[in-house]
């Protein structure tokens, strides 16, 4: 159950790089997202929901200006440094604390990230390239890799429960809802209707593709396409660049030491763990 | 640096298999999940991993949903043309499918949350409406009917 050791390394980089990046898009509207929030505070169970969402919780919402900028802290130095477990459970709670308090604003990525961002905390313990993983990482590393596919899994059980991805409607319907499109998809039913079958065996067969290498980088290209396709059409652009950084912990250990020296990072990523 | 020994690595896969099921469990089809599963999945999944894999499932919506704007005797406006970022757009959105719920607690919290991102006082002299265009026939799906329903009226 070893792990590449470089594409986790620059799974870490990237995920950091990603919460950066989305905290950087985000302050035209931070106003509106944290500072004088939209979203109205939701009662707070307590227990360890006061943990993920603080502000519920009772954390002053003057507070949300120093959350802010101690989570952009720790996504800055986790992009260009080896992230330390510390900075990663910095950077675990300030995302959610942020999550929360703009939750009208949220998506199914952020949720996905919020997860792998817990996970990152056990795999950020230890040294940089250690040539065993410790009980911690394995666990990070495995639950991070487990993640993305009970996502596919999940979406794809769903659709098959309904009428219209089985029937091929599904597109159609999408690209004529004006929140979405693309609208001339609605005027090529075939084009739509293959289209929607082809999403729904895609996500039904990534949990299984990712694991050999023969179909893993073919697969891998279709959903960055996919994934490309919700960004620009479905206004999710965060959730299609978090789960095409959920990819990483999946590429083979060759081709991430060959992008990690490319970037830079080879260094940081030496004596790698063997990969079963 | 040594490997986790045979005992951590035993303890590693039993709390990924059991991490793993109980997410499958949240996030599965209920239907798929025996009950008793499905609730002590929540127990543990709902605080710190919660997450759900629905969008546009089990079907994509078959209504639109656009908030409208009126200041003053003016003409109706989607709130979308004013809301250049993705994120504010977003919350629009969410707002409009919140408000399709007939709750009017949920529409008394929404109300000054619609009214803060538009950035308009709530004086009475801005109204809102939410237009839902609905699927007749899902092979044309470009043919939709609309419903309007005036917000927060007295």
């Amino acid at each position: 159950m070893n792990l590449p050791a470089t594409s986790l390394l620059l799974f870490q980089r990237a995920l950091h790089a990603w919460v950066l990046l989305y905290v950087l898009t985000a302050l035209p509207v931070a106003d509106l997202l944290w500072f004088d929030p939209v979203t109205p505070l939701l009662p707070n169970k307590g227990g360890i929901q006061a943990l993920v969402d603080p502000f519920a919780a009772g954390l002053p919402r003057g507070a949300a200006p120093t959350v802010l900028v101690l989570t952009a802290l720790a996504a800055l130095f986790g992009t260009f440094r080896q992230a330390t477990w510390w900075s990663s459970l910095v950077l675990w709670l300030g995302f959610n604390a942020l999550m929360h308090l703009s939750f009208l604003a949220s998506s199914g990525g952020l949720q996905l990230a919020s997860n792998l961002l817990f996970w990152n905390i056990p795999l950020a313990l230890g040294t940089a390239g250690p040539k065993r993983f410790s009980g911690a990482q394995l666990l990070g590393g495995w639950a991070i890799r487990l993640q993305l596919l009970v996502a596919y899994a999940a979406t794809a059980l769903h659709k098959l429960e309904g009428l219209h991805w089985t029937g091929g409607t599904a597109l159609r319907i999408v690209a004529t809802d004006e929140a979405f499109g693309p609208a001339w998809l609605a005027s090529m039913p075939q084009l739509a209707t293959i289209s929607t079958w082809a999403i729904l065996a895609f996500q039904l067969s990534f949990p299984l593709a990712v694991w050999w290498r023969r179909t893993r980088v073919p697969w891998m290209l279709v959903g960055v396409l996919f994934h490309a396709a919700t960004a620009f059409w479905m206004g999710v652009p965060e959730m299609a660049a978090i789960f095409l950084v959920a990819y990483l912990p999946w590429m083979g250990e060759r081709t991430s030491s060959a992008n990690a020296t490319r970037l830079g990072l080879s260094g940081a990523a030496s004596g790698t763990a063997p990969q079963q | 640096m040594e490997g986790p020994s045979r005992r951590t690595r035993l303890l590693v896969i039993i709390a990924l298999a059991v991490h793993t099921l109980l997410i499958a469990c949240y996030t599965l089809p209920s239907r798929m999940v025996p009950e008793l599963l499905r609730v002590q999945a929540q127990r543990y999944v709902r605080p710190v991993f919660h997450q759900q894999w629905r969008l546009f499932a089990p079907d994509p919506p078959t209504c639109s949903c656009r908030l409208e704007m009126q200041q003053g005797d003016g003409p109706w406006e989607p709130v979308e043309i004013q809301l250049r970022h993705y994120l504010a757009r977003r919350m629009a959105r969410s707002i409009c499918h919140h408000l399709g719920s007939s709750d009017s607690a949920l529409e008394a919290r929404l109300r000054p949350a619609l009214h803060r991102l538009m950035a308009v006082a709530d004086d009475g002299t801005v109204h809102f409406r939410r237009v839902e265009r609905c699927v007749l026939d899902p092979h044309a799906p470009d043919r939709r009917e609309e419903h309007v329903r005036t917000l927060f009226s007295p």
